[in-house]
């Protein structure tokens, strides 16, 4: 448990030419703050915009093109943090590559912003932690850790690089390739970053674990119990385990042509009373236990971290049952800054404690209310 | 668009510059054709100037107009240590520290399998020839602190040690990821005094 908790909230979030905004600044409350409006006006695009600051990744997936406004050749994205004034940047041109900024200075490398605004964003995209591929499971962990420990972002790149390395010699070889002697080198290279990335990923299930219970718990009135694990794809643990499998599984491999030991192939399974949510879960139990384990990182970034991150909700209210959107709100309401989307304020207003900061959206403008 | 023979030749030729695409090609085969005629002169005759008079050295395979090159051919230099780097711009960097008083081999790359470079794509062979000589006791690789600079030092590593040399490995304090060029000279020597065996 951490004593010191620091709680970056922004002051402003500013867009120009991103998605359908030409030019928008909002100011933020340090606490609930609502965006609502009809579909299609821009709600999602101005939570899209201010993930982006924190992961500099789409929280839809969304490639730095379809940021950019319609005929428009570069979007840009800023933040002011309200305790610091520190303003952070990104521009993202239709072709070529990405700048981040702090203050005035651009960042070695866009990756560098990450971690600077800490923030959980849930939608209903979410949902593919359950009923998704393992792949969108491990997207999950990466974007997580790598805002929480800036140790496990040089690591995934440093691993995915690698992958590729030894994958392209795994190539080379099934063609016939020779003088290929190498392969050895990439394999002693491999194994450490292999055992690091597993490691880390697997310490940071096991401390998210308890917390998705407890929410779980809340959230469910203690009917099932909701469980999450980190399953590796081999049972390599160490260094050398995975520098052993690399030279067992050789054989394989070459006639795959590609690496089949190593944490790129995990998975996280979430259990409701023993039972595989994927396989066994109603529909409403597995957004309750999608909810859970976001609301875990949450309180993880809270307890462990000592950060309150900024909370990011797209769309979500309308999907659940009036007495989980209280809990949800309530326990937002405690934490740091949240922004919620939504389309109709009316139809959630008496589910709030105390009135959000409201801003309406209609074909990217934003009016405050 | 259609351009006439000696021109889209010209493009062709510029685009197989490492880094050069078709757009740039082209950007510098405009430019070249709007120089006065002396200028582009001295430009092919430095080429191919360049490219008759210099050759790899015989011994580091670093850039030279002799058959050994000045460091090689400098009597005082310790012939049993061989700082072992990537690129030539590399020996430039570690002679500015006035350290290191031994010889270097230049590998001209360092592996990269996704690039098609491999083993045989570097000057390894001829550092196995200059360790069978059986003069040298030391290798020190300076290559980057990259992934694929790491993979080349670990490469070399098992490729001379069955030979007897101790191989060692520039680590303390270099930046992560980071350019031999851009390491500051501070950090460089700090990496040589602490270099860690492979
Ligand atoms: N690159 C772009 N340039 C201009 N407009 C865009 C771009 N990308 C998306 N849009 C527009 O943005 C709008 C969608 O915005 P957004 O996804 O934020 O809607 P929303 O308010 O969240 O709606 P819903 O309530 O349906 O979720 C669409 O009208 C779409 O045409
Ligand atoms: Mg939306
Ligand atoms: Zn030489």
């Amino acid at each position: 448990m951490h004593s010191v908790v620091s709680k970056p909230a922004l002051a402003t979030i500013a867009l120009k030419r991103f998605r359908n905004y030409g030019e928008a600044r909002v100011e933020l409350s340090p606490k609930l703050n609502l965006i609502w409006g009809a579909n299609g006006q821009g709600k999602s695009n101005l939570l899209e915009a201010i993930y982006l600051l924190a992961s500099t990744r789409s929280f839809r997936g969304a490639a730095s093109n379809e940021l950019v406004q319609y005929g428009a050749d570069a979007a840009e994205v800023s933040a002011v943090f309200a305790d610091s004034g520190q303003e952070i940047g990104l521009i993202l041109p239709t072709r070529g590559r990405r700048t981040a900024r702090v203050g005035a200075t651009n960042l070695p490398r866009v990756q560098d912003l990450i971690g600077r605004l800490p923030s959980v964003c849930f939608s209903t995209l979410d949902m593919v932690l359950v009923t998704g591929e393992p792949n969108d499971r491990r997207r999950f962990l990466d974007n997580d850790l790598s805002q929480i420990n800036a140790g496990y972002l040089a690591a995934i790149l440093e691993y995915r690089r690698l992958l590729k390395q030894r994958n392209a010699v795994l190539k080379a070889l099934k063609e016939g390739g020779s003088g290929r002697q190498d392969l050895e080198a990439w394999n002693l290279r491999m194994a450490p970053s292999a055992a690091r990335v597993r490691r880390l990923r697997t310490e940071y299930v096991m401390s998210l674990s308890p917390f998705a219970a407890e929410e779980h718990a809340r959230l469910s009135g203690g009917a099932e119990d909701l469980q999450i694990r980190y399953r590796p794809g081999d049972d390599c643990v160490e260094e050398k385990d995975f520098l052993d499998a690399f030279r067992i599984s050789f054989h394989r491999d070459l006639i795959l042509g590609a690496t089949s030991i190593g944490p790129h192939r995990d998975d996280l399974v979430l259990e409701l009373s023993g039972r595989s949510a994927a396989k066994f879960g109603s529909q409403g139990q597995q957004r309750t236990a999608v909810l859970a384990v976001k609301l875990a990182q949450v309180k993880h970034w809270i307890r462990d971290v000592g950060v309150i991150p900024l909370v990011l909700l797209d769309d979500i209210l309308s999907d659940l049952d009036s007495s989980r959107r209280h809990q949800v709100l309530e326990g937002a309401a405690q934490y740091g800054q949240v922004v919620i989307t939504c389309t109709d304020y009316h139809a959630v207003e008496s589910d709030f404690s105390e009135p959000p900061a409201r801003y309406k959206i209609d074909a990217g403008r934003v009016i405050e209310t | 668009m259609l351009f006439a023979r000696p021109l889209a030749n010209l493009i062709a030729q510029l685009e197989r510059l490492p880094g050069v695409g078709p757009k740039s090609a082209q950007r510098l085969a405009f430019w070249i054709l709007r120089q006065p005629e002396d200028d582009v002169l001295r430009l092919a005759a430095s080429l191919t100037d360049a490219r008759s008079k210099i050759g790899f050295c015989k011994r580091c395979q670093g850039f030279s107009e002799a058959e050994y090159c000045e460091i090689c051919s400098d009597a005082r230099r310790e012939p049993s240590m061989i700082c072992v780097v990537a690129e030539p711009k590399d020996v430039a960097s570690v002679e500015r520290l006035n350290e290191f008083r031994g010889t270097y081999h230049v590998l001209h790359g360092v592996l990269s399998p996704l690039d098609g470079i491999g083993p045989d794509q570097l000057k390894l062979r001829e550092l196995t020839h200059r360790i069978a000589g059986g003069a040298v006791t030391e290798i020190i690789v300076a290559t980057n602190p990259t992934v694929e600079g790491d993979t080349t030092a670990l490469y070399i590593a098992q490729l001379l040690k069955p030979l007897g040399v101790r191989v060692t490995r520039l680590a303390h304090g270099m930046p992560v990821g980071g350019d031999l060029d851009f390491a500051d000279q501070a950090t460089l020597l700090s990496a040589f005094e602490y270099r860690r065996e492979l």
